[in-house]
């Protein structure tokens, strides 16, 4: 039994303002096509997050659209869950007539009810597709409040396994984030907070899980994967590789390869002085999407439009001259003066010398009758 | 200033009660408010505003725009903020009320206000009353006004770049508050003043001193002590002089003082001498005018005795003149006696004439009534006559009637009969109809039992075994049936009214028996009265004529009873003023000849050939010669008195004067032996000596005088301007230091910066500071905040104006500049920035908590993951954050929500916890 696992593909993704659309059209047809018609896997699976936003832009729908068009064409089977950036009603159109071409997409709580069977020599393999779900939905589809995440996700879990049994090989696609996995900044900040976390333990009865949600490719536990996303979708996933992954299942055992992904642009970080990126842009051109870090600690001008010279899709620029490396921490009261020293500082600056005792004195004498006189709330 | 609860009513969309627990969200701290467009996310924010300051944010609607449209008017508006600030909970409540004015016209709005702050676990009320007052207080207590409200705790719709571009103006007045910056405007305003009073105390003492040497009349001090020391000389000397004059003045004076009484007792005798003299002049010409005084006297005795006897006559005259009057009124009455008695005459006269007519027409009208009640007694029996009359017609009448009534029975009777035989008939018929019926049935029956034959079996009928032919029904058989039940119920019912109209048919026949009987009665009555029916009626009629007449003739009796009563009153009247009348004239003619004997008697006493016409000339002469000759005595009486007292008087005065001047010639002797003088000096040039010496003496001590002050003046002077000069030294080192102070912290210095200005602009840069480590988290590094410094312009540091540094093109530009999006990201840097930096200051406002309206909607997906990812941070610092939003990504992102629904009663919220537990 061969499968391709993928997730995360952000389908319409931005990023600093520049399409990915381009990039994205590229892995599908260039890359993802080609893979899946050379290694005729019995399933593809496509764990969530198809598309980046609820309402998506029509260009992606209709990629999307050729892709399943195209893998019915090829005949080989399609499962697909919706994400956490999906919206689940929009991806549901036709979820009836794509099965009847090899297209299971799963946008409802309940479709674990219904998991795609595969039978070779015997063995039955039996792929649970479980989309995204909210706390709210959770607790709707169970028709009791539950006690947080978590709990919600094991009680799901749990209705599996009351129909699974051990003689099949069995799948989990699901869409969540298991503790102690590494986060990157394109993940949608507050929903990744610890609310929403799951133990790995969770899955357990299963012979794989394959997560999708974490866009670095990792392994969550024993047969518990993240495929992570086909393309770099923020600057600081530029040192992940990116791949999809392929298994191989001989019943229970299962062998995992990682296939990687190549990218028509790049996403980089390139650092350094403004003098030191114009000689190197002049000797290595790249159309790769960068980020520029300038370690001057004045003010150039215009940057940007100088470096686009060399760098074309520059899409954001940071430097030293403003970046605080400080995380924003409490305001202290250490930056404040006292007022003597406000005052020496006023006649330091503004008269250009120190005042003089007497000076000093006779200002200090009002200032106590001022504090005296002025309401303190 | 964290919330805690807020409660609203019949505010903006709420109209029902509503109740949000905020202190659920202690834990998340950053929480979504969201719903539909229009569902009341704002009217939160707005309420909170409205129960501190009674504004919604921006200080732009009132009451009157806030309150529910659509509820009644006794529908209370009620606002009531719970919250926490400075380490204490406080509540503040609003409420309003409409009702009608007492007159019923006008709608008139009740308002309550109160704020109470917690104590243990009771509210201790701070204060209720005006608007205003808790207005005041929440300002006092959060430390900020409603415009600076609206500007750091909540950022409102449009408005969170406000601060942003606020002008420098507006920012100092902000800062100002929140930092507390006014001690600095304060000492530099007195310092300034200290300066000014300083100077001006100097210029005081300056022009002191002029006028203290135009005083004295120097122009310096040292010329002051030359001149003090040449007057002082001056003064001794004159002091001498004086000495010297006083002690000659007291010789010539005592000299001039002997002289003058020697001559005085001198005058003296010599004035008495002449008096002397005068007196005894007089005296002679006193005695000569006594004695001729005394010659008349005596003469004038006579006269006294003529008085007396003229006295007497006035006295018989006047008695004469009172008689007189008394005739004449006694002849006035006795004329008018005599008229009186003529008219009672003629009274009289009249008085029995009348009386013979009344008596007269009394007996006719007693004739008259005789007659008429002789008549009146017929009555009555024509009465009795007429009610027999009256029974009889009535008699007839209902015979008459009883005849109607049996007639009409008849014909009932007839009626009924010809009913009853009607139905008679047709029962009749059905009757018969059935028979035949029956007779078609019973051949069917014989059908019937035909069909139960069996062969061998009995025929009930007539028993034959045998059945060859048996009965064949007639097709009919069942319709036979039916149409037969229904004949026999409309037998039944035929048979059923024929019986009812037969018992009809015999009541009237009774009836009609009756009526019969009725008449025959009546009839035997009528027969019995011996007078016809027509002739009744007439009868009737002349009996009631005669009847009223009779009546009209008592009328006529009774006027004339009461007439004649009222006529023997007036006979009796009559009779007795005859009998008055009679007597008066009687009395008249006796008092008419009394008064002729009174008359007589008094023509007798008269005075002997006076009428009494004369008496009263006589009287008069009489009366005046009388009075002359008294007064003639008198004066001659008076002279005489005065000129006897007058010779007594001038006796004495000359024995007075003779001893007198013996007196004085004594004296004369004394004093010229004592002294030895005997006045024989020119006294006038001895006078004139010592005047002039007096003189001198004078001018000698005024000149020493003033000199003495004018020395003690000018020595004051001196010492005075002494110390003042001293002062003055002190004062001017003081004013220099002052001045120069003052001058640079007012602004008056090469850079044109006041340390006012210089603190809020390092205030200013301290939150810039703050704001922009949020800002290039917010902007990925690419901008940052700065103060514009521009130093071409005077006041170079003053400015408090914020200008943006964009990465990307390294240069400067101007906050308006920045798109939508990243305004809204700078102002929220701002904000932060400066609630920071608020917060840390000492008697600075607490800022726990912030609430942020729309503004995310334009951000793009990325922007917005930037924006929210820096909020996470923020909220982990403590404090509360409220974001108002639309945006559906954030409803996904941002567990913890407050959703405003809304259904036809009004908006209600719905709060939705994060599922993390501590």
């Amino acid at each position: 039994m061969r499968i391709i696992h993928t997730s995360d593909w952000h389908l319409g993704k931005t990023l600093c303002g520049q399409s990915l659309i381009d990039d994205q059209a590229y892995f599908i047809n260039e890359f993802f096509l080609p893979l899946v018609q050379e290694q005729t896997p019995d399933i593809v699976i496509i764990s969530g997050d198809i598309f980046d936003k609820n309402i998506a832009p029509v260009d992606t729908i209709r990629l999307f659209d050729s892709f399943i068009g195209k893998m019915s064409k090829l005949k080989i089977p399609l499962a697909v869950i919706t994400g956490n950036h999906d919206s689940r009603e929009r991806i549901a159109i036709g979820t009836e007539l794509l099965k009847n071409s090899g297209i299971y997409i799963a946008a409802d709580t309940g479709a674990f009810n219904s998991p795609v069977e595969l039978c070779e020599n015997g063995i039955k393999y039996k792929i649970y597709l479980l989309p995204y779900f909210s706390k709210q939905q959770a607790n709707e589809y169970l028709g009791e409040d539950c006690d947080g995440y978590a709990d919600a996700f094991g009680k799901i879990i749990s209705k599996i396994e009351q129909t699974m049994s051990t003689d099949d090989v069995n799948i989990l696609a699901a869409h969540c984030f298991v503790s102690g996995s590494s986060l990157s900044e394109s993940e949608n900040p507050i929903y990744v907070g610890n609310s929403s976390q799951v133990s790995a333990g969770l899955f357990k009865s299963f012979d794989y899980t394959a997560l999708g949600h974490l866009h670095s490719p990792q392994y969550a536990g024993n047969n518990i994967r993240y495929s992570g996303s086909p393309l770099k979708y923020s600057f600081d996933e530029e040192r992940q590789k990116k791949s999809v992954t392929l298994l191989e299942l001989n019943g229970k055992n299962i062998d995992v390869k990682e296939i990687c992904v190549p990218a028509i642009h790049d996403v980089k970080t390139l650092t350094g002085s403004f003098d030191e990126l114009m000689v190197s842009g002049e000797k290595n051109p790249s159309e790769d999407y960068i980020h520029i870090h300038l370690t001057d600690d004045f003010p150039i001008f215009m940057p940007v439009d100088r470096l686009r010279a060399f760098y074309p899709n520059i899409l954001s620029l940071s430097c030293d001259y403003i970046d605080l490396k400080n995380e924003i921490t409490e305001y202290t009261a250490e930056k404040q003066s006292s007022d003597e020293e406000m005052f020496r500082q006023f006649m330091l600056q503004i008269n250009g010398s120190e005042p003089t005792e007497a000076e000093l004195e006779l200002f200090m004498s009002y200032l106590g009758q001022a504090d005296a006189e002025v309401k303190i709330p | 200033m964290k919330p805690i609860e807020l409660t609203i009513q019949g505010f903006g969309s709420y109209i029902n009660k509503c109740t949000i627990d905020f202190s659920a969200f202690e834990n998340d701290r950053l929480f979504l408010i969201t719903g539909s467009t229009g569902g009341g996310k704002t009217t939160i924010l707005d309420a909170m505003c409205f129960a501190l300051y009674c504004r919604a944010t921006g200080g732009l609607r009132s009451w009157e725009q806030m309150r529910s449209v659509g509820v009644d008017d006794d529908y209370p508006t009620k606002i009531e903020f719970v919250f926490a600030s400075g380490g204490c909970t406080y509540k503040f409540t609003r409420s309003r009320s409409i009702y009608l004015s007492r007159n019923k016209t006008e709608k008139k709005a009740r308002d309550e206000h109160a704020c109470y702050k917690l104590d243990g676990n009771d509210w201790h009320l701070i204060e209720e009353g005006a608007e205003s007052h808790i207005n005041a207080r929440a300002t006092e207590i959060l430390g900020l006004d409603c415009e600076q409200f609206s500007k750091i705790i909540v950022l409102p719709q449009g408005e969170f770049r406000k601060l942003l571009l606020a002008s420098s103006k507006e920012k100092t007045a902000i800062f100002e508050k929140l930092f507390l910056t006014e001690k600095w405007s304060f000492v530099t305003d007195r310092i300034r003043t200290a300066a000014k009073e300083l100077k001006d105390s100097l210029e005081n003492m300056h022009s002191e001193q002029g006028i203290l040497l135009s005083g004295v009349g120097a122009e310096s001090c040292a010329e002051l002590e030359q001149r003090i020391i040449a007057l002082t000389e001056e003064q001794h000397e004159k002091e001498r002089i004086k000495k010297d004059t006083s002690a000659k003045i007291t010789e010539l004076e005592t000299l001039i003082k002997n002289i003058n009484e020697v001559n005085a007792v001198k005058q003296k005798i010599i004035k008495h001498k002449n008096e002397l003299d005068n007196q005894q002049r007089l005296k002679t010409t006193a005695d000569e005018e006594f004695k001729r005084m005394d010659a008349e006297h005596k003469a004038n005795e006579k006269m006294q005795s003529v008085i007396n006897s003229l006295n007497g006559q006035i006295g018989v005259f006047i008695a004469a003149q009172s008689n007189a009057s008394k005739l004449k009124d006694i002849e006035k009455a006795i004329t008018a006696a005599n008229s009186h008695l003529k008219a009672k005459d003629n009274e009289l006269t009249g008085c029995v004439q009348q009386l013979e007519n009344s008596k007269k027409t009394i007996a006719a009208i007693e004739k008259r009534i005789e007659q008429a009640r002789s008549r009146l007694d017929t009555k009555a029996a024509l009465v009795q006559k007429l009610l027999t009359l009256k029974s009889i017609e009535k008699t007839y009448d209902k015979l008459q009637n009883a005849k109607k009534t049996l007639k009409q029975v008849e014909e009932k009777a007839a009626v009924c009969n010809d009913k009853s035989e009607k139905e008679r008939v047709k029962l009749e018929l059905l009757q018969k109809e059935i028979k035949q019926l029956e007779h078609l049935k019973s051949q069917d029956m014989a059908a019937v039992l035909a069909d139960a034959l069996q062969d061998g079996a009995p025929c009930p009928v007539c028993g034959s075994v045998h059945h060859p032919s048996p009965a064949v029904k007639s097709a009919s058989t069942q319709d036979i049936q039916s149409r037969l039940d229904i004949l026999n119920q409309t037998a039944d019912e035929e048979a059923g009214i024929c019986e009812k109209l037969k018992n009809q048919h015999l009541s009237a026949l009774a009836e009609k028996n009756n009526a019969q009987k009725t008449v025959d009665e009546l009839q035997a009555e009528c027969d019995g009265f011996n007078i016809y029916y027509r002739t009744v009626t007439d009868d009737i009629q002349k009996t009631e004529l005669a009847i009223a007449e009779l009546d009209n003739l008592k009328n006529t009796v009774d006027t004339d009873i009461s007439e004649l009563a009222k006529l023997k009153s007036s006979v009796a009247k009559l009779e007795s003023k005859i009998t008055e009348i009679r007597l008066d004239t009687e009395n008249t003619r006796i008092s008419i000849e009394k008064n002729s004997g009174t008359k007589e008697q008094i023509i007798s006493a008269m005075p002997d050939n006076i009428s009494p016409d004369e008496i009263d000339a006589k009287l008069d002469a009489l009366t005046e010669q009388n009075n002359r000759l008294t007064k003639q005595l008198e004066t001659h009486n008076k002279l005489y008195n005065e000129a006897v007292r007058k010779q007594e008087v001038i006796n004495a005065q000359i024995h007075q004067l003779k001893s007198q001047l013996s007196e004085f010639e004594n004296e004369y002797a004394a004093i010229t032996e004592r002294t030895g003088e005997t006045g024989s000096y020119d006294t006038d040039a001895l006078n004139e000596k010592l005047t002039a010496l007096k003189a001198l003496h004078e001018d000698c001590t005024e000149q020493s005088g003033k000199l003495l002050s004018t020395l003690k003046f000018m020595n004051e002077t001196e010492k005075r301007l002494k110390s003042l000069s001293d002062k003055f030294e002190k004062a001017d080192r003081d004013y220099k230091t002052i001045a120069r102070l003052s001058d640079i912290i007012s602004g008056k210095n090469a850079m044109k910066v006041s340390v006012k200005t210089f603190v809020l602009t390092i205030m200013l840069d301290g939150i810039i500071a703050q704001s922009n480590i949020y800002l290039s988290k917010f902007s990925n590094s690419r901008y940052s905040l700065h103060r514009v410094i521009d130093k071409t312009k005077g006041n170079a540091m003053s400015g408090l104006d914020i200008e943006v540094f964009d990465a990307y093109y390294g240069m400067y530009r101007s906050v308006g500049t920045l798109s939508g999006g990243e305004l809204f990201l700078a102002s929220l840097s701002l904000a932060f920035g400066l609630s920071d930096v608020v917060q840390s200051y000492a008697g600075g406002v607490h800022l726990d908590s912030i609430f942020i309206d729309e503004g995310f909607g334009s951000l793009d997906k990325e922007t917005l993951d930037t924006a929210m990812r820096a909020l996470n941070q923020i909220k982990d610092m403590g404090r509360l954050v409220g974001i108002i939003s639309h945006v559906s990504e954030l409803m996904a992102m941002i567990e913890p929500k407050i959703i405003v629904k809304s259904d036809k009663s009004g908006s209600y919220v719905q709060v939705v916890l994060s599922s993390q537990k501590m």
